[in-house]
């Protein structure tokens, strides 16, 4: 299993370009980005995060809130897909390991993952490396 | 705190065409956007689900929005979309459209950006972005990205991925409370208006918010120093 690159991060500076990459305002949160510390403060600090997985995780999120905000079903949706997607690419495409991972059974994995499209897993590696759009290959095998 | 003040409703989420006349650009003097009045806004068809004001909720007196796209000689929003170029789309990503700020953003250029926030290659994608790519193809542009409902999405994140991969149970836990919140901000409270806009139902909006401790809402907002819950 290979682990994810870990950084120290602080969370206002995380705030402040993502609102500069999306060219909102520097100065100021938007209602939208209040919800994610409503209820639950975000750490002023938060050390050792998973960085390549948490922009994996940002980039899913853009098709989530294209055409503004989404049905819940939609969000949960994407949000297990794209973590049974990366833990089933950290751990190398064993389906027992990623299940514990998830805190869930193989059998609910591999029938999420059949709704996914992506079970197999290997043949679906295989095709995601034959279609056009995928540009990045799986780390194994760019490795 | 004024990006999406009036726009709590998925109706006011006017996709394209329909450049209301009380849009403003978000000010900030960060990116160089297109000013309003330039005629730099892109125009897509207005689809279904890019949401045609209800008829059952009546513009206010004061609301001047255009109801229907009536295109101007000086609007290029008349445009098609091909017609436009790739730099004058990304252009449109500074507009606001209706009331919550929409952008077209391009994710290559997003990836990069976040790339080099957290000190990696900009130009070399990390492993663990091929999970958003895996099994859905991601577009060269995003249009109308929600920017604020996004940021809080990737901020909510954050804590989601320290330490170990997160559970299937917490990244549920995690957009569930994160929508919750956000249908109740841009509902301005209303626990029937937001359960609409995210299309789940009140008695889960009220299980979500009771478990963040959101509830009662108006509570919460003062307890968490939003005095103003309408905006």
């Amino acid at each position: 299993m290979s682990a994810g690159e870990t950084r120290e991060t602080s969370v206002a500076a995380v705030a402040l370009m993502l609102r500069a990459a999306v060219g909102a305002r520097l100065d100021r949160a938007g209602v939208g980005e209040l919800a994610a510390s409503l209820g639950r403060a975000l750490p002023p600090m938060t050390d050792a995060f998973d960085s390549a997985g948490w922009i994996g995780w940002c980039l899913a999120g853009l098709a989530v809130f294209e055409h503004g905000p989404p049905t819940s079903r939609i969000a949960v949706r994407e949000a297990i897909r794209i973590v049974a997607v990366l833990t089933m690419l950290r751990t190398a495409g064993n389906l027992t390991h990623a299940a514990r991972q998830l805190g869930t059974s193989r059998r609910s994995l591999r029938e999420r993952l059949v709704s996914l499209g992506c079970y197999p897993w290997s043949e679906f590696l295989a095709s995601c490396e034959s279609r056009p759009h995928a540009a990045w290959r799986p780390p194994a095998a760019r490795e | 705190m004024d990006d999406d003040s009036a726009g709590h409703d998925r109706g006011c989420l006017t996709r394209g065409g329909d450049r209301p006349a009380h849009v403003t650009r978000e000010g900030g003097s960060n990116h160089p956007g297109p000013k309003v009045g330039e005629g730099r806004t892109r125009s897509a068809p207005v689809t279904a689900k890019g949401g045609a004001r209800r008829p059952e909720e009546p513009r206010s007196p004061g609301d001047s929005r255009r109801p229907q796209a009536t295109p101007t000689p000086e609007d290029d929003h008349a445009r098609p979309q091909a017609e436009l170029t790739l730099p004058r789309q990304l252009e449109s990503a500074h507009e606001q459209r209706g009331s919550v700020a929409l952008r077209d953003v391009a994710p290559d250029d997003i990836a990069g950006c976040l790339r080099s926030m957290l000190g990696l290659d900009p130009d070399q994608p990390a492993p663990g972005e091929l999970a958003a790519r895996l099994s859905r193809p991601v577009p060269l542009i995003v249009a109308g990205l929600d920017a604020g409902a996004w940021i809080a999405w990737c901020l909510a994140g954050l804590p989601l991925f320290t330490g170990r991969l997160p559970t299937t149970a917490a990244a549920r836990g995690t957009v569930n409370r994160l929508l919750a919140t956000l249908g109740m901000l841009r509902a301005k409270g209303r626990i029937s208006r937001a359960s609409r806009l995210i299309r789940t139902s009140r008695k889960m909006i009220r299980a979500y918010l009771v478990t963040s401790n959101l509830y009662p809402w108006e509570d919460a907002m003062q307890r968490w120093g939003v005095d103003d819950v309408s905006r």
